[in-house]
């Protein structure tokens, strides 16, 4: 009988509740969308902001001893020690190896430009595009600057890394000396012979490099004497957003006990990341680049309180519009409310006829807007990120728990109004 | 069995400044008839109301088969009412969008569980058991008023509460509602019945004539 009494309510004023799963699925659609970009911002923020900054840098681990006097660094071991080509591949190899989304070494000479002697350049020796095997060269990854530096403009082409020849010139530096793409340029480091390059490109984009010449890593490791030489490698690694427990594991690492240690370890924090790598590298001297880390922390938990706010606002929204919905339909069916008073039905027996139906009418709406909201979020996740949003299995539920709790909530207000309906009405014709 | 199935001791009914009833006493035996009379505002619909629990008394006491339940709140006197009371309408009032089964299995749910059977054989009672598909559209108004009746006696109340019930009826359909109620009234049933028509209210073992919320009047056959 109640099943019989739910279909017929359900069915009843379809208008109306077309209307009601219309308000309950927009709401729906939105928490879909938001959870959806909610859970996967994390990666997908850092792998966009990664894109303009790479978030660690590896040096020697004599880079670490500083001595600055006066502005001027009198570090003994500057510069004598040098990271080894060869342990690259280990930089995959770290627990969090999946989260490293590119990495490049460089290396950097002084070099005099022939026909304008008077003006030394750096020439920086990196990793253009290449494959490089993992530790056990089972597998192969694609890295270089290309990756890491993804919003470099290059005028021309990039240089190919198996042409030592080949270089990039910073924009104004090609400038002032008035060179272009196709052109030859010879240079002379401070000992050993000069190098005739080629011209492949012009950079525009990173003032870092603007007066620099680039070429692939072996051209400067070959003039420099360093075969397998490179004096600091760039990463760029996906990390959640800084915690508690990670700047307490920045400040005072000591302080973790075993459990607090295990978390950070087993959490991508760019810290955690840091270590690994400090771990898996030999002499080396792992700095996360606090200031990308942070902003990335804080754009990322900006965007998740805004995302909350919403989330309660259209709550609040559907709920009272649902609520305006149940309390119409409450106020015309009050004769037949006041009927099944009249001929023995308790409060709760009407109420639970009202919230069946809200739960239908929010599964219904829950599973409308679970699907349209994951639609939209691979709209979005395209527009923004250029890449799908995961489907995470845990949106559903909520989704479905939201939409039935706007229901409800909605529903709730209307059920006072049930109690006020008196069955005398009934009685004495007033329905 | 009590004596009286019905006893009420000092009814007082304000409605702010006005009392609708005052200081009413009033009995009903086990098989009784009783017909209620007397004209608009003479306090037989606020009667009716805190005869059938639907209503609570300002003050006075409600023995209900030996219950007092005239200080009963509205979730008590809903379960005192479902198992009591049956209550027929002066117009009919089916649920449009339940068959005539349906509507007479409506309220044995609220009352207990549903038996289709039980409900079948009510209807089979009034003589609707070709009508227990149909909707109440689809009935004629004295059909209607039996399906209200067979509703009414599905939980086997202790007291039938009738509003005008043949009110709304053409001479045929109100002769055979009528019959209803005296073979109901034969098997032992208790009607009180609320009427215009004296010659309905001829029909009970007495009636009562109420003016300004009290009897002025009673009459027995």
């Amino acid at each position: 009988m109640f099943f019989r009494l739910l279909e017929d309510s359900v069915l009843r004023n379809r208008r109306r509740k077309v209307l009601a799963v219309v308000t309950i699925a927009i709401a729906a659609t939105l928490m879909s969308v938001l959870a959806h970009i909610s859970i996967d911002i994390g990666n997908k923020m850092a792998k966009e902001l990664n894109s303009y900054e790479t978030n660690i840098r590896i040096l020697p681990k004599s880079e670490g001893v500083s001595l600055f006097l006066g502005g001027v660094d009198y570090n003994p071991l500057k510069g004598r020690f040098f990271l080894n080509e060869k342990d690259l591949p280990r930089i995959k190899g770290i627990f969090w190896g999946n989260n490293i989304a590119g990495f490049s070494p460089f290396l950097t000479v002084p070099v005099k430009i022939t026909g304008y002697d008077a003006i030394p350049v750096p020439l920086v020796g990196t990793f253009f595009q290449r494959q490089i095997g993992d530790v056990d060269g089972s597998q192969s990854f694609e890295t270089g600057i290309r990756f890491i530096k993804p919003y470099w403009t290059i005028q021309g082409a990039w240089p190919d890394d198996l042409q030592q020849n080949n270089a990039l010139v910073g924009k104004a530096l090609a400038d002032a000396l008035n060179l272009g793409v196709g052109q030859s340029l010879q240079v002379t480091p401070d000992k050993g012979a000069p190098v005739v390059l080629q011209i492949t490109g012009i950079l525009s984009g990173d003032d870092t490099y603007d007066h620099a010449v680039m070429v692939p890593i072996e051209t400067v490791q070959n003039l420099a004497g360093l075969p397998d030489g490179v004096e600091s490698i760039d990463v760029s690694a996906m990390s959640v957003p800084e915690s508690a427990l990670s700047r307490k594991a920045r400040t005072h690492p000591d302080s973790l006990d075993v459990q607090e240690y295990d978390l950070w370890y087993c959490t991508s924090y760019v810290s955690s990341i840091a270590h690994q790598l400090e771990e898996a590298i030999p002499n080396a001297l792992v700095k996360p680049v606090w200031h990308v880390a942070e902003t990335q922390g804080a754009v990322i938990n900006k965007i998740q309180l805004l995302m909350f706010v919403m989330t309660l606002v259209i709550f609040i929204a559907a709920g009272l519009g649902v609520a305006t919905i149940i309390q119409t339909s409450i106020l015309e069916r009050s004769g037949e409310i006041a009927l099944m008073k009249a001929i023995g039905a308790a409060n709760h027996h009407v109420a639970l006829l009202f919230v069946a139906e809200a739960i239908l009418l929010g599964v219904i709406g829950g599973v409308c807007g679970y699907l349209l909201g994951m639609g939209f979020s691979q709209i979005i996740g395209f527009d923004l990120f250029t890449s799908t949003i995961a489907p995470s299995p845990i949106v559903g539920p909520v989704v479905g728990t939201y939409a039935v709790a706007i229901s409800l909530t909605g529903t709730v207000f209307g059920l006072t109004r049930i109690r006020r309906i008196s069955p005398t009405a009934a009685l004495h014709g007033r329905i | 069995m009590n004596e009286l199935i019905l006893e009420l001791k000092s009814i007082k009914r304000c409605f702010g400044k006005i009392t609708a009833l005052d200081d009413f006493h009033f009995n009903v035996k086990p098989g009784e008839w009783v017909s209620i009379m007397g004209p608009s505002g003479s306090g037989k619909t606020t009667l009716l109301n805190i005869l059938a629990c639907l209503d609570t008394p300002t003050s006075g006491d409600y023995l209900l088969d030996g219950i007092n339940v005239a200080s009963f709140n509205e979730d008590q006197r809903t379960v005192i009412r479902r198992e009591k009371i049956g209550l027929v309408f002066q117009q009919f009032h089916l649920i449009p969008y339940l068959t005539a089964l349906e509507n007479i299995l409506l309220a044995q749910y609220y009352h207990s569980v549903i038996d289709e059977d039980e409900a079948m054989a009510v209807l089979v009672r009034v003589g609707l058991e070709h009508r227990a598909t149909h909707l109440p559209s689809q009935l004629s108004g004295g059909e209607q008023q039996r399906v209200c009746v067979a509703r009414a006696l599905i939980n086997q109340p202790a007291i039938i509460l009738a509003d005008e019930p043949t009110g709304n009826l053409d001479e045929e359909n109100e002769a055979i509602v009528l019959k209803f109620f005296k073979d109901l009234h034969q098997q032992g049933k208790t009607i009180i019945l609320v009427t215009h028509n004296p010659e309905i209210g001829q029909e009970g073992d007495r009636i009562i004539y109420l003016h300004h919320g009290k009897i002025v009047e009673k009459v027995y056959f």
